[in-house]
């Protein structure tokens, strides 16, 4: 009769459970490849595993968008191959194991992409090797997946790595000569994203003969006034900073109510987002720099393809893009059909990985001005990150490189 | 039959448990009427059914006049049934003048609560002495009188005492049971359960006797003290 | 200055944290309900703001005051009478039930927004007052304030009226709570409504404040979890001083030991008590084992 279980202990439980909730969920990216021969006009199936519900939903919808616009503008085919995609939801480990097994089992795809996440594209591409169908990722960040010696995983995407190194080659090479003194507060969100970001900048900006201080912050604190603090009392002129939308937020509007107001600040993977501009205020975000994935519809020279994606876009959904997911996603879509191309229209893991071997699209030649050069270890070199700058009017123009700045815009600090 | 409280052929339960197969009992105005009988005869059951905490699958229970079977608990003391639960079941982080409060939730009661309040600090001065203190704090003595109090400031037609003596030090119980018989000499009706059936026959003008859910025996106190049967059976006279 | 502003900014953050643990507290001291999805609540606040803010123009702190508390209390009676009161006696199924809400309310902001982060923007979001040479956030001391009055506002219920005691008697035994005459499901109805009522005041309070995305809720709840633990199982003045310890203790080791330590110092803080004094710094000894018959 007298069954209790004391509040405390259920308490206790969900404090954990919370907590492990908390913990499970951050974008990043990685995983493998594999595959199976076709015929000269045999059918190309493509799966994407990506987020289609829970919280990263949004996004894995933008991508999936972003992929069938680009198949679209290749007149869904490649060579004489018919290409067809199914997509399947999956933002953890299980949830993308189970994706993999149905989209290879059921739907008999020949390559899987995706995914926007790195446990999905971790733990798929395991899955998908297992089974020998080829893996190109094309959003999953994090470096070690093309650092796991998978020969049947292809990454077309940028990795943490790249954009700590646009990061760091923005400041010595664009900031470098503005700024009054080659000096850096270098703050990073303390997962192993941030961490990585920040360990590559600190030793570029090091070698490169800053002066450089180091911080780090969670990315789901509710105060960040210490790390705010800790940076002002550096006095340094850049502030540099990675995470996510919501704690840069939260970072920018401490420093404004703390009157920390370095010469520049740079914001690294994130912080472009509108809501970032409508949060932190016009005063408190002119002249902000972001380093992250740029739709450059603006720059059609050195973007030549996006002005195309974005026209698109409007004109199937009717809506503005969702940031720069589904723009990221129509380039990686359109150097996975490049790869299949290069490996003519065999989709085997072996003809796939030569194929990407083969592959030499020079930078220009992807629609966001990238190119396409697979190393040994499935990794796209040909990636060049841009630096943005926030306006007054809510408008981001690049900033940096110069030769991906549009007539009329230029560097200039606060 | 005309008695304050009427219960008439009673059947209630927990689930498909039966506990009660067919209970009357009468209880006339100013009367002691006590229920004695084995653990586990269902007497407990009984209050219960009465006070709305356990459901009757048939008969009724008719409150001066107002047929209150099956209503729920909350409504019930409204209706002047008050039970002082076995076990006492004071609010124990509530200070005893709170719990005497809270006797008076109802609102035919409320209005009148500060004076019932006094009355009860009157009879019993231990309370009034202790009044901010937490009731959980209490002797058992000292609790079962803040039950009772609390019960008598719903100021009910029945009150209804389940176990009063129990876990009671046995000079505690006597002083106890002179106390019960002091309220009723003051008018207030008491439907009174114990397994301590010497002591509750002998202050009672009315007793039944339970055994596994149906009423055994009926009379005055004095005739069931002296029925042989009941002697043997539950106080040890062989 | 430093550790001035530090401290400043713990208990500014710590308010924040009381005024959503207090809310949690009312449900979890009083019905003895786990509500895991109390911070969705106090979401779903920060996004009505947001709401207001954008389609009516109605400032955020307007928006607490007539819309959320309202519709707040409404949400949360909501919540009592079709999910928790059916599964009353069965702590286990309410906390899966709860949980389900979580998933269901994030689901629901993910679908109406994509995902995208809402912020709210009005002069309070930056304005600060100089406080001895620390920059006081205006926005932040609402919050504070706003923990500070409800507060008070519940403790002299408790204390002060019979429904209070009311309150409080149910807290402690629900079936002799009945026997008085007390409506038990009502009062249980009232004390989510009061919940959710606060939370989602909390949200658009708070709206200045934190950009609204569906998972932010987390981010509150676990230290408001602490918070209720650390104060007290129904105790409203333990949650109050709970939180701001919370915060304190949060920011200070932020500063001296190092950011990424702050949840594990207070994580720690949360078991030693849980060990040591599981009834809470202000809660009384055995209180967490009652009120469940």
């Amino acid at each position: 009769m007298n069954k209790r279980i004391p509040l405390i202990t259920l308490a206790t439980a969900g404090v954990l459970v919370l907590a492990a909730c908390a913990s499970s969920g951050s974008p990043s990216g990685g995983s493998t490849s594999g595959g199976s021969g076709s015929g000269d006009s045999s059918p190309i199936k493509i799966g994407i595993v990506t987020p289609l519900s829970g919280a990263y939903g949004s996004e894995g919808q933008e991508e999936v968008r972003g992929m069938q616009l680009a198949l679209t503008a290749n007149g869904n085919k490649v060579g004489n191959h018919p290409v067809t995609l199914v997509t399947a939801d999956g933002f953890v480990a299980n949830d993308a194991i189970a994706a993999v097994d149905r989209l290879v089992s059921q739907e008999h795809v020949n390559i899987i992409t995706g995914t926007y996440a790195t446990p999905t594209s971790l733990a798929g591409s395991q899955e998908a090797a297992k089974l020998n169908v080829p893996w190109i990722e094309t959003s999953a960040i994090t470096d070690s997946l093309t650092q796991r010696g998978l020969d049947t995983y292809i990454r077309t995407g940028a990795r943490a790595f790249d954009f700590a190194s646009a990061s760091a080659d923005f400041l010595i090479k664009g900031l470098g000569s503005k700024v009054d003194s080659k000096s850096v507060y270098i703050d990073a969100e303390n997962g192993p994203y941030g961490t990585a970001v920040e360990q590559t900048q600190v030793s570029k900006l090091k070698a490169a003969g800053w002066k450089v201080g180091q911080g780090s912050h969670a990315s789901a604190a509710t105060d960040v006034t210490d790390s705010v603090l800790a940076a002002k009392n550096a006095k340094p002129a850049v502030w540099l900073l990675t995470g996510y939308n919501p704690d840069l937020t939260l970072l920018l509007r401490t420093a404004a109510a703390q009157n920390f107001k370095p010469q520049a600040i740079v914001l690294t993977g994130a912080g472009d987002a509108q809501s970032v501009y409508q949060a932190v205020g016009a005063k408190d975000l002119t002249g902000t720099f972001v380093v992250a994935y740029s739709s450059l519809i603006e720059s059609p020279k050195y973007a030549p393809g996006m002005a195309k994606y974005y026209k698109a876009y409007k004109a199937k959904y009717n809506s503005e893009p969702l940031g720069t997911v589904s723009a990221t996603a129509y380039t990686g879509m359109t150097a996975v059909l490049e790869i299949i191309k290069a490996a003519g229209g065999k989709t085997d893991t072996q003809s796939i990985k030569a194929g990407s071997l083969k592959v030499d699209v020079p930078l220009g030649g992807l629609p966001n001005g990238w190119g396409l050069q697979i190393d040994q270890q499935g990794q796209n070199q040909r990636i060049e990150l841009t630096t943005v700058q926030w306006r007054s009017d809510g408008t981001l123009p690049a900033v940096w490189p110069t030769k991906a700045v549009k007539t009329g815009e230029k560097l200039e600090l606060k | 039959m005309s008695g304050i409280l009427e219960v008439t052929g009673l059947h209630s339960g927990y689930g498909d448990l039966e506990v009660l197969h067919g209970v009357d009992l009468s209880v006339e105005k100013g009367a002691i009427v006590s229920v004695v009988g084995a653990n586990g005869a269902g007497k407990s059951t009984l209050l219960g059914t009465i006070a709305g905490v356990v459901r009757p699958t048939q008969g009724s229970i008719v409150i001066d006049g107002v047929d209150i079977t099956g209503i729920a608990a909350h409504k019930v003391v409204g209706h002047g049934v008050a039970l002082v639960p076995e076990g006492r079941k004071l609010f124990p982080f509530l200070s005893v003048e709170d719990n005497l409060r809270l006797g008076a939730f109802h609102k035919a009661a409320r209005s009148r609560s500060k004076a019932t309040r006094d009355e009860i600090y009157d009879l019993f001065p231990r309370l009034a002495e202790r009044r901010t203190q937490m009731a959980g704090s209490l002797s058992g003595g000292e609790q079962q009188m803040c039950a009772i109090g609390r019960g008598m400031m719903a100021l009910p037609k029945v009150l209804m005492l389940d176990e009063p003596s129990l876990g009671l030090a046995p000079i505690v119980v006597e002083q106890m049971f002179g106390l019960i018989s002091n309220l009723a000499s003051s008018g207030l009706t008491i439907l009174l359960v114990e397994q301590n059936v010497a002591d509750a026959l002998e202050l009672s003008s009315r007793a039944s006797v339970l055994e596994q859910g149906q009423i055994t025996m009926t009379g005055s106190g004095p005739e069931l003290l002296a029925d042989p049967g009941l002697q043997s059976a539950y106080l040890g006279i062989a | 200055m430093g550790v001035l502003t530090i401290i400043i900014s713990g208990v500014l953050v710590g308010g924040m944290y009381a005024l959503i643990a207090i809310g949690l507290n009312a449900v979890f001291g009083v019905v003895r309900v786990v509500n895991f999805a109390h911070g969705e609540l106090v979401v779903l606040g920060m996004y009505t703001a947001y709401f207001a803010w954008t389609v009516w123009s109605v400032d955020p702190y307007i928006t607490a005051v007539l819309i959320a508390l309202p519709l707040g209390f409404l949400v949360g009676l909501v919540i009592q009478r079709f999910v928790v009161q059916r599964l009353l006696d069965e702590p286990l199924m309410q906390m899966f039930a709860t949980f389900g809400l979580l998933m269901l309310l994030q689901n629901l902001f993910l679908a109406f927004t994509r995902g995208e982060p809402k912020a709210v923007r009005v002069a309070a979001s930056s304005a600060s007052l100089d406080f001895f040479g620390v920059s006081v956030s205006v926005s932040r001391l609402v919050v504070l304030g706003a923990a500070i009055v409800v507060t008070i506002i519940l403790v002299v219920f408790l204390r002060q009226t019979l429904y209070g005691a009311a309150v409080r008697a149910v807290s402690q035994d629900r079936g002799t709570a009945a026997l008085m005459g007390i409506n038990v499901k009502v009062l249980y109805m009232v004390a989510f409504g009061v919940s959710g009522a606060i939370a989602l005041m909390a949200g658009a309070l708070m709206s200045p404040i934190y950009t609204a995305s569906p998972a932010l809720g987390f981010s509150f709840v676990l230290p408001a979890f602490a918070v209720v633990v650390l104060g007290g199982l129904g105790s409203i003045g333990g949650s109050l001083i709970g939180g701001l310890i919370v915060g304190v203790v949060e920011a200070l080791s932020g500063y001296f030991l190092d950011p990424a330590l702050k949840q594990a110092v207070w994580f720690t803080l949360f078991l030693a008590v849980l060990v040591i004094r599981p009834a809470g710094l202000f809660g009384r000894a055995g209180s967490e084992e009652i009120g469940q018959r």
